[in-house]
């Protein structure tokens, strides 16, 4: 019988044509419905948008981009001053609200800082890290080594998935 | 990721310094090697069929003017992917509350019986709502292992993860999509 794990990591190679199912998959596969299922979707997944991109005007595309590069050639990857200063005023207003209004009481700390924070709600962290960036480093605040997602074993990712999921 | 090409073609790296040393054509080269992987991408990401040409022709003009940004530690196509990624997700923001009804499915194969072309029109539909409401980095490994054929190593770099948190997205796509489709 064939192990579903391992069929499961060689359905999108099958789904590409670089790999093959053997005829003892194939049974398994006639057999299983969870695997059947999988298979299904992971068949379909494999070739959605094909037909939806076949009108693609490639050589259009290609075209109007280079002419906007040649009216734009390169991206000023620095903040404009303005934009910049103002981030930076924008953070140390909120940190000196954050410090005057500090809560006295253990446990409240995470929660009124979020309420002074609303604006930062809608920033994903692609986007707060670009702020970041342009931020001088504040004297007297400690440095905050926060993990990425990518920092975690498969353990802890699974336990933050679990969490969120439910 | 790798595009496929035959061996005497030149790599994305090299299209790249050409095009930095002034060489249009390795743009339009580039263009022409990656914007129907990227469509797939978006399509299959949840962008509308009327907006592919438009997202992938920003994405293009993006990604050419900011090539400091790309290292080469990732496929050039993976970057790509991820701004196009970034781009669908604010153009959604920006749409949101457009009700878009598309009267034609490009998921049909064409010349199939009716009855046949409905039902495959519909599954494609709903696989492409449930890969809309997955968590975006889970969406975009599983895209990224199932259209691109992607292993763990290849999409960890291309999504600033390590290879057993993709293993592990993918599996939970995967799950996520089973539940919601079986």
């Amino acid at each position: 019988m064939s192990d579903p794990s391992h069929l499961s990591e060689r359905m999108p190679a099958v789904a590409h044509g670089g790999q093959a199912w053997t005829a003892l998959d194939q049974r398994h596969l006639a057999a299983c419905a969870d695997c059947a299922a999988e298979w299904a979707i992971i068949r379909r997944a494999a070739h959605l948008g094909h037909d939806a991109t076949a009108s693609l005007d490639v050589a259009g595309i290609a075209d109007r981009v280079l002419g906007r590069l040649r009216e734009r050639p390169a991206a000023d990857r620095r903040p404009r001053p303005l934009v910049r200063w103002a981030l930076v005023g924008a953070l140390a207003a909120t940190l000196a609200l954050a410090f005057v209004f500090r809560p006295d009481g253990p446990g409240e700390g995470p929660a009124r800082l979020h309420a002074l924070l609303p604006e930062l709600e809608g920033l994903d962290a692609e986007e707060m890290e670009a702020m970041f960036e342009v931020l001088p480093a504040a004297p007297g605040l400690p440095e905050i080594g926060l993990p990425g997602l990518g920092e975690l074993t498969e353990d802890e990712i699974e336990s933050v998935l679990r969490t969120l999921e439910g | 990721m790798t595009a496929p090409k035959p061996a005497d073609q030149p790599s994305d790296l090299s299209l790249v310094a050409a095009y930095r040393n002034g060489d249009e054509r390795a743009a339009a080269e580039l263009v022409g090697r990656h914007a129907q992987a990227l469509g797939r991408f978006l399509y299959a990401s949840g962008a509308a069929p009327s907006d592919l040409d438009d997202l992938v022709q920003e994405t293009f003009f993006r990604a050419f003017r900011a090539l400091d940004g790309w290292r080469g530690d990732a496929a050039f196509r993976s970057w790509l992917f991820r701004i196009g990624a970034n781009l669908r997700r604010d153009h959604f923001r920006r749409e949101r509350g457009r009700v878009v009804v598309s009267l034609l499915d490009h998921d049909i194969p064409a010349g199939a019986d009716p009855a046949q072309e409905a039902v495959a029109g519909e599954s494609a539909e709903r696989l492409r709502d449930e890969l809309a409401r997955l968590p975006r980095l889970q969406r975009e490994v599983f895209l990224l292992r199932v259209q691109e054929g992607l292993d763990y190593d290849a999409i960890a770099v291309a999504c600033g993860t390590t290879p057993g948190a993709a293993r592990v997205h993918y599996h939970h796509a995967v799950k996520r999509l089973k539940e919601f489709l079986a």
